[in-house]
């Protein structure tokens, strides 16, 4: 054999013997914590893209841009850093109102979490949230911001960490309904981390642009009436059985920052109420 | 005891290259976020450095980055070992020099071999749209080449300018 063969068959060894301890959870405490050292790294990171998105809002306008840019020159000149930081405390405390309002009704139990960093796997949209397995958290629990709007759900768990596969991302099926006359139901489903579509809507039910899309609670582990977004456009094909719709998600699934996992669903949840 | 400190030395920069990796895709915006600084980086190393603990330095970051991975765990260890394996065989055998073509040749090579042996694993039980994943890899190729030799020349640069002949 030559030292070629060897370096090769030796270090295929090395890897199928790491494969190995992986998969009967030998590894898992070394993995933790490498993983709780890579989180804490990424970080910083994480906080420096949220500071950076923070500073784009509203740059769309020319006007708006001008404003924008005096204003800016005016919080440098009184010291920048701590002004951001501020209104980046003040976001947070907002949406941090807005689900304790969601979660004050009791029928939930949830864990607040901070978005640390996203996957860099390109075949998902995926982000990486603090709270883990040690937390309480489980695998398939919701996720959700604000006052109930589903972002997606864990698919992933590490003792300090977890995965969560946003609802546009392309493996992303959630039973959902249409706040229509029939209350049709279908299934959202992601389109590679740039859409969000619902199939399987029938194709005798009437739904319109502008409609609501609420969970159903036909999929496991996540309750009905979360906010999934609402209808853009209608695919309608006369010798097709169903119906598509394009939607509109409610959240902003390129900036989160500050989410809650629903970790347990009380029994006497109560149906969605058409009103809410 | 020089193989002990070799070793921590390999961890600690594994982690940080890891770091500045999964850092700069949260940080830098489409498509930018698709270059591959482990790749630059193991890359350059082969050529200026060309000792084989490259190899073990792949394996270590390539262990963190599945970890970090949605995929099956061994995807990116299997893929980016094997490929970093196969680079530092044909530096040693065929670039043999620091030209800027041999940079730009391993680059291409090293990047397609990872990405063939990368769809190969994960395409095993997984349903995957090849013209997305595609162009993902395009945009990799194209930024993770352009950055290689940005820091080529960076390094040649700043290498003469340290040679005795210099002096």
């Amino acid at each position: 054999m030559t030292s070629k063969k060897k370096t090769f068959v030796a270090i295929l060894v090395i890897i199928i013997f790491t494969i190995f301890l992986h998969s009967i959870g030998w590894l898992k405490p070394l993995e933790n914590s490498f993983s709780s050292l890579l989180h804490l790294g990424s970080k910083p990171f994480s906080s420096f893209d949220t500071f950076l998105d923070s500073r784009k809002v509203g740059k769309l306008d020319k006007g708006i841009l001008v404003n924008n840019l005096k204003e800016l020159n005016k919080e440098l000149e009184n010291n920048l850093v701590d002004k951001t930081q501020l209104e980046l405390l003040k976001n947070e405390n907002e949406k941090l109102r807005n689900q304790l309002q969601f979660f004050s009704s009791g029928k939930y139990n949830h864990i607040g979490a901070e978005v640390i960093g996203r996957t860099v796997d390109p075949l998902g949209t995926t982000i990486i949230i603090d709270k883990g397995e040690a937390d309480g958290i489980f695998q398939n629990n919701p996720v959700i911001i604000g006052k109930g709007i589903l972002i997606g759900k864990i698919i992933s768990i590490e003792k300090h960490s977890a995965i969560v596969r946003l609802i546009n991302d392309n493996t992303s099926r959630v039973g959902a309904m249409v706040l229509n006359g029939d209350k049709s139901i279908g299934l959202v489903e992601g389109g590679y981390g740039l859409s969000v579509h619902m199939n399987f809507i029938p194709q005798n039910e009437i739904v319109a642009p502008g409609d609501t899309i609420v969970t159903s609670g036909l999929t496991e582990g996540i309750p009905r009436g979360l906010v999934i977004g609402a209808v853009e456009i209608i695919e309608k094909q006369p010798h097709e059985p169903f119906q598509q719709a394009v939607l509109n998600p409610t959240a902003d699934l390129s900036h989160l920052s500050v989410i809650s996992v629903i970790t347990h669903i009380s029994n006497d949840v109560e149906p969605y109420e058409e009103n809410t | 005891m020089k193989r002990i400190l070799d070793s921590i030395l390999i961890f600690i920069f594994a982690m940080i290259l890891t770091m500045a990796h999964i850092g700069l895709f949260n940080i830098l915006p489409s498509p930018l976020h698709n270059i591959n600084i482990v790749f630059i980086v193991l890359i350059l190393l082969i050529v200026f450095n060309g000792s084989g603990k490259i190899v073990w330095l792949s394996f270590m970051l390539h262990f963190f980055m599945d970890i970090y991975s949605i995929s099956s765990f061994g995807v990116y260890l299997v893929s980016g070992t094997l490929s970093i394996l196969f680079l530092y065989w044909l530096h040693k055998e065929f670039f043999t020099n620091q030209s800027l073509l041999s940079v730009f040749a391993m680059t291409i090579t090293g990047l397609v071999i990872f990405r063939i042996l990368y769809i190969i694993l994960i395409s095993f039980g997984a349903d995957l749209l090849m013209s997305d994943l595609l162009t993902k890899f395009a945009w990799e190729l194209l930024f993770t080449i352009i950055s290689t030799i940005i820091c080529y020349f960076l390094i040649t640069t700043f290498s003469k300018k340290f040679t005795s002949s210099f002096v």
